[in-house]
């Protein structure tokens, strides 16, 4: 039983939180030397891009044909406008509702190498792949880009990179644009205010939380709020009842997955204890919008501020 | 005696009946004279057709082709692994993972995955190395615990396998928490997948299987007299415990490189021997190369599945299971006598 709890977690967490390995590798975008245009459209080919695992792919020409496996490759592709060019998008890539009707290539873990390949495309999308399959799109000769940002300044640079192969650069600027406003802007009006203690919960049995290295600890730490485990040893530490009663969080957190409601919490054995609980602060987040790092991983960020300091966005 | 060489023959031909039709289906359709075209092709026997995609091509040659070549041998690497322990430990529970194969393997794989990353070495990729070596050194020390002098009783063989398993699912348990990132991709490779084994895998599989079956082949009729009880059979000429230590390092050492490229996929080894059995009886010379080639149907049915049946791929560990399960129920429920 416990087997299958870990198993529904880990799908879990692969739903949602598409992007936790550590990699030390920058996304870099290197035009090549000869800077001879040959698209219409504003990026320069032949391109040469190092992905997320340090690889170096190089692009002769503007990919047509787009495949994404990952849901926030997939909504990177539509904000920058080029979703008509997506021909194989996966079996979770459910925003924006026009990917829903993309063919399917397979998931995150177990994409369909027979589906990929037989939809020819210019260019696939990806966050980790087995060292097999990647052998063997290689070897079928499509360009394979792993795509797994790690923060929310890795996030703007995969918006870059994926904006430059799919010839949107300039669309990828105004988008990282507007979205460090809208970052720079939350951090702005909340710093004035008392930062508040903070847990977010991701499972409840075991209870585990968000540790140092995870996405979610950061927009908590931008929203000007203190992770109450960001002293924890992993990225997705378990978090024990005694330890979160005697931090005692101002606010909690959780994801709105349907494996639980707010009454379900606020009926927990030793929660009237906490703060946040006693005075209601449980805020049920949409998994997607928090976790995702893509264009609306922003608004997860104004969610979670707007949970922390209410009152800093009265009124906006 | 013809008898058994027209049995081993028929489970070899319809083994390749088998591996032809599976090579028809996937999540691709491709037509099946076009099937044929692309192999003739690629033999030479006919010229470079233009009509059939350079895709297409390479999903038949490069993608199913050497899957469907893995899934067999994997399968009955399992399966003749699982016959040799089931005769050695006379013990009908007995599979290739019993004396802590697996656990060994997946420690290994653990730490490739944790610290190597991708990293590869004698252009072997670190984690294939790492499981292999794991699964091997499993069973000698499992081997080094039990040995009293130049014994090795079967009970303290058994235990001591399943007290290291324990022991090493638990350091990976472990590793899992402290390295959560790595989490999905520990779990992958611990469900066993076919997924993207290409020539390379295949080519390196390939040896060991066979010289495998060849080696426990020739111990065959060593292994029936040791069914009888070891003191019978060493009355009767055979020295049991050099025996018992060739299948051992045998066995480890094929289903370690199995295990290395394909994760941990369970049940082959343990229902195929005994669904052989039914149809041959016990004598090893027979049990063993229809086995292999049933062990190698059964996977090569149960990866195809994996790969087609819905757009994602399924862990063909987890096909094995739920196919295997109620498979050996039935079997077990219709001769309960005669199993083993």
């Amino acid at each position: 039983m416990k087997k299958l709890m870990a198993f529904v977690l880990m799908f879990v967490l692969i739903f949602s939180v598409v992007g936790c390995r550590n990699n030390d590798a920058q996304t870099t975008t290197t035009p090549a030397e000869n800077t001879e245009s040959t698209s219409g459209d504003n990026a320069v080919f032949p391109l040469t891009v190092t992905d997320s695992s340090g690889r170096t792919v190089t692009f002769e020409k503007m990919p047509e044909k787009l495949v994404s496996a990952v849901p926030s490759n997939t909504e990177i592709i539509y904000a920058l406008g080029k979703g008509n060019q997506l021909v194989g998008v996966s079996v979770y890539c459910n925003y924006p509702e026009e990917a829903l009707s993309v063919n399917k290539i397979g998931d995150y873990n177990g994409p369909n190498l027979e589906l990929i390949i037989d939809s020819k495309p210019d260019v696939f999308f990806a966050a980790w792949l087995s060292e097999e399959v990647l052998a063997q799109l290689e070897g079928a000769g499509i360009p394979v880009m792993l795509i797994n940002p790690t923060n929310l300044e890795e996030t703007y640079q995969s918006i870059q990179d994926i904006g430059d192969i799919i010839g949107s650069s300039k669309e990828a600027e105004e988008l990282i644009g507007s979205m460090r406003g809208k970052q720079e802007n939350i951090m702005q009006i909340t710093k004035g205010y008392q930062a508040k203690t903070v847990f977010y919960e991701i499972w409840h049995d075991p209870l585990m939380t968000v540790g140092p290295g995870s996405f979610i600890n950061e927009l908590i730490t931008m929203s000007n709020g203190i992770n109450i485990a960001q002293d924890a040893e992993s990225a997705y530490p378990e978090y024990s009842l005694e330890l979160l009663i005697s931090k005692n969080p101002q606010v909690y957190m959780t994801s709105d997955d349907g494996f639980k409601t707010p009454e379900d919490i606020f009926g927990r054995a030793g929660y009237e204890n906490i703060e946040a609980i006693r005075n209601g602060q449980v805020f049920m987040l949409h998994p997607d919008i928090t976790s995702r790092p893509g264009p609306r991983i922003i608004d997860g960020l104004e969610m979670i501020a707007k949970a922390i300091h209410p009152e800093a966005f009265e009124g906006k | 005696m013809r008898n058994k060489k027209t049995i081993i023959a028929l489970s070899f031909i319809s083994m390749l009946g088998f591996a032809v039709i599976n090579l028809s289906i996937g999540a691709v359709k491709v037509d099946f004279m076009d099937i044929i075209r692309i192999i003739m092709e690629r033999l030479g026997a006919i010229p470079f057709q233009n009509d059939i995609s350079q895709s297409t091509k390479y999903i038949i040659l490069d993608v199913r082709l050497p899957r469907i070549i893995a899934s067999y041998f994997v399968g009955g690497t399992l399966a003749i692994s699982g016959v040799a322990y089931q005769g050695l430990l006379k013990n009908p529970m007995a599979d290739p993972y019993i004396l802590g194969i697996s656990s060994g393997a997946a420690f290994g794989a653990t730490i490739s995955i944790v610290f190597f990353g991708g990293i590869k070495i004698l252009g072997i990729a670190s984690i294939n190395l790492t499981a292999f070596i794991g699964a091997v050194l499993v069973v000698f020390i499992v081997y080094n615990i039990a040995k009293i002098g130049n014994d090795v009783p079967i009970t303290t063989l058994l235990l001591s396998g399943i007290a290291m398993s324990q022991f090493l699912a638990a350091l990976m348990a472990v590793m899992m928490l402290l390295f959560g990132e790595s989490l999905h991709i520990i779990i992958h490779w611990t469900m066993g997948s076919l997924s993207g084994k290409g020539w390379d895998k295949v080519i390196s599989l390939i040896p060991y299987s066979l010289a495998g079956l060849a080696v426990l082949l020739y111990l065959s009729r060593d292994m029936d007299l040791m069914l009888l009880g070891d003191e019978n059979a060493n009355n009767l000429g055979v020295n049991s415990e050099r025996v018992k230590k060739t299948i051992l390092f045998t066995t480890s050492i094929i289903t370690g490189a199995a295990v290395a490229i394909s994760g941990i996929i369970g049940f082959v080894g343990l229902i195929v021997p005994h669904a052989v059995r039914i149809f041959t009886g016990p004598r090893h010379k027979i049990l063993l190369p229809v086995s292999f080639n049933a062990g190698g149907i059964l996977l090569m049915f149960c990866d195809t599945l994996a790969r087609s049946i819905i757009t994602q791929e399924i862990p063909v560990g987890i096909v094995t299971a739920i196919l295997g399960g109620p498979f050996f129920i039935f079997l077990l429920y219709k001769k309960k006598r005669e199993v083993f």
